[in-house]
């Protein structure tokens, strides 16, 4: 089998050998001859066995991101997809047991590494919070029922809470424009859009599933102030008082009872 | 969940309960027949409920807290038998288990109530860093003892034994052993079960020149508690598991000597990639039905 006076390496050096040539990582490993390390025989050499595992884990991880920002993908065109992914992964491998969260980190490296194009990372973003919503926990979402069921005198007490699944996400302007025109339904994304898309200055959209779809649209400041105090556990009442500070009371309500309604209708309120 | 199925209520194994030698009836009953569960067929089970015994699920893919994949899962739940088959545990690898994923798995088990769960014979992290990849053991003594004392501590966090599944391979690494002498080895001294993919033994006995009846033979037949079958391809001399076709005769033959040594076992097939109807899975089982009738055939005749 092997030399007997050759001592064998432990197990965590050869798979750290092993893990650091597949991977192209440097952890630093005993450097092992391949052929020290492989039995290669008359099927396949050494070198070629262990270039299929090097060549399935680039394929897999450009895979998995693929389909975690398949928007980016398309904006970008299939090989420059690769070389961007290629260029993370070696720069962020991933260190948790499920390719879910291979993606996370995406969205800022994208700002560090390719900031003269801020369309790329802020698309990124979303996507990336799309598809984290995608998975989050399900509660009973609040329907029209409990404020009609509400006692009138006692509005202001009626309790609100955002629904787990949700999320804000900081983009730049024209994140959603660009994200509708790189649906998979869309005619050539790449002939339609220009080789460097520039971003405008910042908004903040909210991701949130309703049932099994995920949805997002644009918040202003005052409404992404509102949804704050009603992801903290807010109260209706509370809400009022806040944009009683920035309008009359007349106009205060109105805008109130108008996000109230949406809300609900959106499935963003849990049932408390 | 509720879960019509005896088989999938949860084992309360204890650690003196698990040095009995197992009989294979108790602890991995036949479920017969059944298929993974992919993306690509959720609506047509869900709305059609077809006549496959049981599914086996990706636990990865379920690990999420709510969303469309826990909605699927508790409806096909309602209606069958469940597995949980894992690609993370990493079980011989010599980074620590990962605690917070045991952890997601066993809060899934606990919600699933799974007739088994299992997961590969294999390493895929180092360093802290994870290949996501099924790689291959050196099949050594100290391999065989630290992948040992990993499995008898997953089945005490899980509270049930595993099935661990012998993988497929490109290379090999320097080693005291044969992969089936380790596999069976490690069967009986962490006293876990096998999950034997009759198509990674198809591919890694042509890619490395191994014996399959040797490595049939080899399994201890009661701990053998579920078997896979899958497509694979060519790529030059070599065999890759590709998952994206029907089964290759050969590996229908060597499933058909499986079945005479070990007599009908849980059995699924494996398509993930150019995933077809659900129609041409439903053909793939019943090829695999007429496979096993006919080995059990002769099993009796030979008896």
């Amino acid at each position: 089998m092997r030399p007997e006076r050759a001592p064998r390496p432990s197990l965590a050096s050869v798979q750290a050998s092993l893990l650091a040539r597949i991977t192209g990582q440097e952890l630093g490993a005993p450097a092992f001859e391949t052929a020290s390390l492989i039995r290669g025989d008359a099927r396949a050499s050494a070198e070629e066995r262990l270039a299929i595992y090097s060549f399935m884990y680039g394929a897999r991880l450009v895979e998995a991101l693929e389909s975690q920002f398949p928007r980016l993908a398309r904006l970008l065109g299939a090989d420059a997809f690769a070389d961007l992914t290629t260029d993370y992964v070696a720069d962020r491998p991933s260190r948790h047991p499920s390719l879910r969260e291979l993606g996370r980190a995406l969205p800022d490296w994208l700002t560090a590494r390719r900031g003269d194009e801020p369309a790329l990372a802020s698309l990124a973003a979303l996507e990336w919070t799309r598809a984290d919503v995608y998975d989050l926990a399900d509660e009973p979402a609040m329907s029209l029922d409990a404020p009609r069921a509400f006692p009138p005198e006692r509005f202001g007490e009626l309790p609100l809470k955002l629904i787990a699944a949700h999320r804000f996400v900081a983009v730049d302007r024209g994140t959603e424009a660009l994200w509708d025109d790189l649906a998979p339904s869309s005619a050539e994304a790449s002939a339609m859009l220009p080789v460097s898309p520039k971003a405008g200055p910042g908004e903040t959209l909210l991701v949130w599933r309703q049932e099994i779809a995920v949805y997002h649209r644009a918040v202003d400041s005052e409404e992404r102030a509102a949804l704050a105090l009603v992801s903290a556990g807010s109260r209706f009442g509370t809400m009022c008082d806040v944009l009683s500070a920035a309008h009359d009371d007349e106009a205060a309500a109105a805008r109130a009872f108008a996000w109230l309604s949406t809300w609900i209708s959106d499935g963003l309120l849990a049932v408390r | 969940m509720a879960g019509g199925a005896s088989t999938g209520r949860r084992s309360h194994v204890t650690r003196d309960a698990m040095t009995t030698t197992p009989t294979p009836t108790a602890l991995f009953p036949n479920l017969g027949r059944g298929l993974g569960l992919r993306r690509e067929h959720y609506q047509h089970v869900v709305e059609n409920r077809p006549a496959v015994g049981w599914f086996e699920v990706i636990s990865e893919n379920f690990m999420g807290a709510g969303g469309n994949p826990r909605r699927v899962l508790e409806a096909v739940r309602r209606d069958y038998p469940v597995v949980l088959h894992g690609v993370s545990l990493s079980i011989g690898s010599t980074d620590p288990l990962d605690e917070r994923y045991l952890a997601e798995l066993d809060a899934l088990a606990r919600t699933v109530e799974p007739a088994w769960i299992s997961d590969h014979l294999c390493w895929g992290t180092a360093h802290g860093i994870n290949a996501h990849d099924l790689l291959p053991l050196p099949y050594t003594e100290e391999a065989l003892a630290h992948v040992a004392r990993r499995v008898e501590v997953v089945q005490e966090r899980l509270g049930r034994r595993i099935l661990l599944e012998n993988p497929s391979s490109y290379l090999e690494l320097d080693r005291d052993m044969a992969e089936h002498e380790f596999l069976a080895e490690l069967a009986r001294r962490a006293d876990c079960g096998i999950l034997l993919d009759v198509n990674n033994v198809f591919v890694s006995a042509h890619n490395h020149g191994w014996d399959p009846q040797a490595y049939l033979a080899a399994m201890p037949a009661e701990r053998v508690g579920q078997v896979h079958l899958a497509g694979h391809s060519e790529d030059g001399a070599l065999l890759i598991d590709t998952h994206d076709g029907q089964v290759a005769d050969g590996v229908w033959r060597l499933y058909a000597e499986a079945v005479g040594r070990f007599g009908a076992r849980s059995t699924m097939i494996e398509w993930d990639a150019d995933v077809p109807a659900f129609e041409e899975l439903e053909a793939e089982l019943a090829r695999a039905a007429r496979w096993e009738k006919t080995a059990l055939g002769e099993r009796r005749d030979a008896a």
